[in-house]
């Protein structure tokens, strides 16, 4: 009886230790250390197409911001690093280098289609997944599968000019381009249509920097034209106005990158009433746009004067930042970051985002975001034809 | 309840006790919880989502076809192509896909194995329809083609039939669906209120069972420290007999036997102290009485001698036989004063005492003294109390006959005996006399001490000493406040319980 007593006295005293202990345990192995996965985004900030760089460079950092903040402690904090291509394919390999040195990025959010071409290559070797939030076409698809395109179809947005000529009953075009992939894949999908309808349609391509086009347009007023498809960047707002001052009335049309600023300026006016292909919060989930656009005033006081390059690099960047946040959860040790995300973002089916409910496809691309016609009307205002 | 051997193990056996009923509290709640969560995510996690796809899903189809519709008879619809594009290449797979998932989990009943086949496989067909009619008509111009309208026409009349489907079979799993949400939020609801009510019973029960053992353990330790407390107030009291019972083996248990051992040294020695002070007081009393025969001998001897040779005596011898004589009484004096010392509370017994009758006989016995200095005895209403009379009578007669002894010369004694009620019964016997220097004060009390010469006032030195014991035989103290020349008061307390 009485060694009873002490035996249970005991039992009481050591499991009033063993509890402390456990609990101590439990709180210990609570505390665990904070993953950071740092992303990269590598766009003109400078020089040239900036509307491509600069907002969306904003609007993947306000897509961390808001992630970071809401994220719990069993999620990854993402960090952001910002490089400047001047958009040249040639300065996509040395940022990304750089990136890849100074912060180990895993993830690289890539405007030029040139540049994710030049770095894909090394960033497969490097585990490193790559998006391109700006362009969505045939030639980034034969990329290797560490390369996602979160963006609208080139040759789909391209097509709508074309279709729009057809329509208008236009039987000669001059098509110029610059000479990057884009614009060049732009080009032949808009003449390979055009050719389909039996419409005269001739390509041609100006180098980088140009901006006196008298001489050429001087000969293309001989030859009669019916219309003029400018796809290119802000030299083009220089040809516009030669050609108007050369008393060329035919219809002008543009690529998805004609509300630059500097494009207008450029035009001196000129490029009034041209028609392009865009997209604005009206085409995607509009009550999610304008959430985005609000947030993106409050944070930089400011409205980016060509919405569509941020509203994808949002979607772009929420969409990959929506599986990292499982990354503790469903990543195995044992598989390579790369081989994870890529399989993650491959089994994205339907993603709400502010362009539009997004799903990608087996082979990394997009579906989801499709563009508009429009007017350009004056200074950065536009109207929707189709 | 436990026996302990320390009192550590009792106080980490209270707070162990205290622990795991927490902790049990702790883990009830925890799984009482987590049973409500499973549920809660069941419905949230598997079952709304469902709802909501099925909601989404039947919106999408009466939109896509409304969007077909349109598309087939409007010509300005770029907008329209891409909102059906978006449907039929990104939200219609999507569905399909979900609605896949739900036909292979484990509970889908076969019935709805055929809802859903049969819902996939027309989706499938509106979206090639879909498809069909945007590449049907493209351009303005298309819509002039009236064999293209015809067949597109006749696709979309196919377009209906799928959408149809599709909105049946929807709405079928849809309502097997919701009202599987409904039961469950239901049943949750029910879990939980239940749930509340075990947590709440089980907390008050933790409490109360938290609360017994708290005091049981502290009760357990308080108990033997206030008995210990109790007993050393006793031996504070002088009740060197207290006792306290050793409960347990702990700490205080061990207290209190040495506490007991302690107390039975301390009584023995009492004892001891006692009994060598009743030999004393017996040594003086006898050392006393048997001192007063050879001196009343020396004193009659030394009378006769005076009587019958007084004239044969030179003046040298006369002088040394008045010496004699003199120090023969003082001496018989001083050992009367220490055979009364000693006599002091030996044979008296407790009364009650009328202070006011008291004061009058001690003023009749000093009548003498009062007339020759023609001094002043104000004696003030004074209690009744228990105590010693012939001890208290002898107290306050000594006090009385210093204040008068010790008066200023030419100025008649004023005497004041008063008493006021201060734990027990403080008196007081205030003089105008000549008063006593401060560095006195305490010395006055010690027997034989005298501050004056025979020749100035007369004594033995003995008198404050007696006032001194009889003071403590009522278990108080006596003491005195003077200022020279002005006047001296003397107090002493007496106890009420003696």
């Amino acid at each position: 009886m009485k060694r009873n007593r002490v035996n249970c006295q005991k039992l009481i005293q050591k499991g009033s230790v063993i509890t402390f202990f456990f609990a101590f345990c439990i709180f210990y192995s609570c505390q665990e250390n904070e993953e950071i996965i740092n992303v990269g985004y590598i766009g003109p900030l400078t020089t040239r197409a900036t509307d491509l760089g600069i907002a969306p460079a904003k609007a993947i950092e306000l897509a961390v911001e808001e992630y970071n903040n809401k994220r719990s402690k069993k999620e990854p904090k993402i960090k952001l690093f910002v490089e400047d291509d001047q958009w040249e394919k040639n300065n996509a390999m040395p940022a990304y280098k750089k990136l890849r040195k100074e912060h180990q990025i895993k993830v690289l959010f890539i405007s030029n289609t040139d540049g994710t071409i030049a770095i894909s290559q090394q960033a497969k070797e490097d585990n490193v997944i790559v998006v391109n939030p700006c362009n969505n076409d045939s030639i980034l698809n034969k990329l290797n599968n560490n390369v996602f395109k979160i963006a609208k179809s080139t040759e789909e947005a391209h097509s709508v000019i074309a279709h729009r000529i057809i329509e208008l009953n236009l039987k000669k075009v001059l098509i110029l381009h610059y000479p990057n992939d884009f614009m060049t894949l732009g080009s032949a999908t808009c003449a390979k249509i055009l050719t389909e309808h039996g419409i005269e349609n001739t390509v041609v391509s100006f180098e980088k920097g140009k901006t006196n086009y008298i001489k050429e347009f001087t000969e293309y007023k001989k030859e009669g034209y019916d219309a003029f498809v400018f796809f290119g960047y802000k030299e083009y707002g220089f040809a516009m106005k030669q050609a108007r001052d050369l008393g060329i009335t035919a219809k002008f049309f543009g690529s998805t990158v004609l509300l630059q600023e500097d494009y207008y300026e450029n035009s001196q006016g000129a490029i009034n009433g041209t028609e392009f292909v865009f997209f604005t919060p009206e085409s995607g989930n509009y009550v999610l746009a304008q959430e985005f656009l609000n947030a993106y005033k409050l944070k930089y006081k400011e409205t980016p004067f060509s919405v569509w390059p941020p509203m994808q690099a949002y979607d772009a960047a929420n969409l990959v930042f929506n599986e990292l946040k499982s990354y503790r959860k469903t990543k195995d040790n044992n598989i390579k970051f790369d081989d994870w995300l890529r399989n993650r973002l491959l089994n994205v089916r339907y993603y709400e985002g502010v362009c539009g409910n997004i799903s990608i496809k087996n082979n990394g691309a997009s579906s989801g975001i499709y563009f508009l016609l429009f007017k350009y009307t004056s200074k950065g205002k536009y109207v929707n034809i189709k | 309840m436990f026996k302990f051997k320390k009192l550590k193990n009792k106080i980490l056996t209270g707070y162990g006790l205290f622990l795991i009923i927490i902790v049990i509290q702790v883990l009830l709640s925890f799984y009482v919880n987590k049973k409500a969560e499973e549920t809660h995510n069941k419905l949230t996690q598997e079952v709304k989502p469902k709802v909501n796809l099925l909601d989404r899903y039947r919106n999408a189809n009466r939109v896509l076809l409304l969007l077909v519709n349109t598309k087939v008879v409007d010509a300005n619809s770029t907008l329209l192509t891409n909102k059906i594009k978006q449907i039929s290449e990104v939200d219609f797979p999507y569905f399909r896909e979900e609605l896949n998932h739900i036909k292979l989990e484990k509970n889908t009943a076969s019935l709805h194995h055929q809802s859903i086949d049969s819902i996939v496989q027309n989706t499938l067909y509106f979206e090639q329809n879909a498809k069909k009619i945007s590449d049907l008509l493209v351009l303005t111009n298309d819509y002039k083609n009236q064999k293209k309208i015809e067949e597109a026409k006749s696709i979309l009349t196919k377009s209906a039939t799928n959408s149809t489907s599709i909105d049946r079979g929807l709405a079928f799993l849809q309502r097997h669906y919701n009202k599987e949400l409904e039961e469950g939020f239901t049943n949750l609801s029910e879990r939980l209120d239940n749930s509340s009510r075990i947590l709440l019973v089980s907390t008050l029960i933790f409490v109360l069972l938290g609360v017994f053992f708290s005091l049981k353990i502290t009760y357990s330790i308080t108990k033997p420290l206030k008995n210990l407390m109790e007993g050393a107030k006793g031996i504070t009291k002088g009740k060197f007999t207290s006792r306290v019972s050793v409960l347990g083996k702990d700490e205080i248990a061990e207290l209190s036997a040495i506490f007991n051992q302690m107390s039975i040294s301390l009584n023995r020695s009492f004892n001891d102290i006692k009994n060598k002070n009743k030999e004393l007081e017996q040594f003086t009393y006898i050392a006393s009485h048997d001192l007063q025969e050879p001196l009343r001998t020396l004193i009659s001897f030394v009378d006769l001698l005076d009587k019958n040779y007084n004239n044969q005596f030179d003046e040298f011898g006369q002088k040394s036989l008045d010496y004699i004589k003199g120090a023969s009484i003082r001496m018989s004096n001083l050992v009367k004063g220490l055979l009364e010392y000693s006599r002091i509370g030996s044979s008296s017994e407790i009364t009650t005492i009328n202070c006011n009758q008291l004061l009058q006989d001690v003023k009749s016995d000093l009548t003498v003294a009062i007339e020759e200095s023609n001094a002043t005895l104000i004696i003030e209403e004074l209690p009744e109390l228990k105590g010693y009379e012939t001890e208290l009578r002898l107290l306050f007669q000594n006090l009385i006959s210093n204040a008068i002894k010790y008066s200023k010369p030419n100025v008649p004694p004023v005497v004041r005996v008063f008493a006021e009620e201060r734990k027990g019964w403080t008196f007081a016997v205030e003089d105008n006399g000549i008063g006593i220097e401060k560095k006195h004060l305490k010395r006055i009390f010690i027997i034989f001490q005298r501050l004056h010469h025979m020749t100035e006032y007369d004594g033995t030195g003995i008198g404050l000493a007696h006032c001194n014991k009889i003071a403590e035989l009522h278990k108080g103290a006596i003491w005195a406040k003077s200022v020279p020349d002005v006047g001296s008061t003397f107090y002493f307390n007496i106890s009420r319980k003696l």
